[in-house]
């Protein structure tokens, strides 16, 4: 039997959300870990393709990639202040109210448990939303209606297959590779 | 249509699937999905993962089909 160390889970979670599938690669269950690997980051990408990659809601970053500022209406304090991507000056939204920001985009939460692959690819969402002039449009086209829910479904379900992957590999490594040991 | 298809750019365009005759087949490989990673977690040995993964996606289907017809006897129900 394998002897258990207790930084092994939290090793093969991280595997897991740096890239799907690879905390299982780690306890040594190679088939299970790329049928799964591929299955998500299959699902994900098709929800892009669906959507577009502007579907992709990223914290702190308006329609056209730029900043959310927080400005406050003639100093009546906090409970005031209002949030635009128009704004020139001002704090960084997700320095002074990243929950409430958060709370307005709450598909980020499960897209985010995808890892890199979807900071990567908030980065395209934000670069395809940038206009390359004032008067011209952005290189990405924004989805509506049922083909942004779709591809925004399919993301977030792939993130949140991801984690419930995580979870099991995790658990798996925590029993010394005894779990599931047939793979 | 096709020049909606011509123009289609993958990734940077939403996919041109607006009909309704279309867009609901888009559950299929959400389904199929789902029951892939479901059923690698909870079988012991992945060999019957590709025959119940077949199973459960086909389950999955036909109880949101039965829901979906039910959805609409209900709302035709109270609209007509």
């Amino acid at each position: 039997m394998e002897e258990f160390s207790p930084g092994k889970p939290i090793l093969v979670a991280l595997a897991g959300w740096i890239l799907p599938g690879s905390g299982y690669l780690i306890i040594g269950q190679r088939s299970r870990g790329i049928t799964i690997g591929l299955t998500i980051i299959i699902l994900f990408f098709l929800g892009l393709l669906i959507g577009g990659v502007r579907e992709l809601e990223v914290p702190g970053y308006g329609p056209t990639a730029n900043k959310i500022r927080v400005a406050s209406r003639g100093g009546y304090g906090a409970s005031e202040a209002y949030a635009s991507d128009d704004l020139e000056e001002g704090p960084w939204v997700m320095t002074r109210h990243p929950l409430d920001e958060i709370r307005n985009k709450p598909w980020s939460i499960p897209q985010i448990m995808m890892g890199p692959i979807d900071l990567l690819c908030d980065m395209w969402s934000l670069q395809a939303s940038q206009r390359v002039s004032e008067a011209s449009h952005a290189i990405g086209t924004r989805s509506h209606s049922r083909t942004n829910e779709i591809g925004v479904l399919y993301t977030a379900v792939a993130g949140l297959l991801n984690l419930l992957a995580i979870i099991d590999s995790a658990y798996r490594a925590g029993q010394g590779g005894e779990a599931g040991k047939a793979a | 249509m096709i020049s909606t298809i011509l123009a289609y750019r993958p990734f940077l365009d939403p996919l041109p699937v607006w009909p309704n005759s279309v867009w609901p087949w888009l559950i299929v490989p959400l389904c199929v999905a789902v029951a892939i990673v479901y059923k690698s977690i909870r079988c012991r040995t992945m060999d019957r993962v590709p025959r119940e993964a077949a199973g459960i996606t086909f389950w999955i289907l036909i109880c949101m089909a039965a829901a979906a017809v039910a959805l609409a006897v209900i709302v035709r129900g109270i609209v007509e």
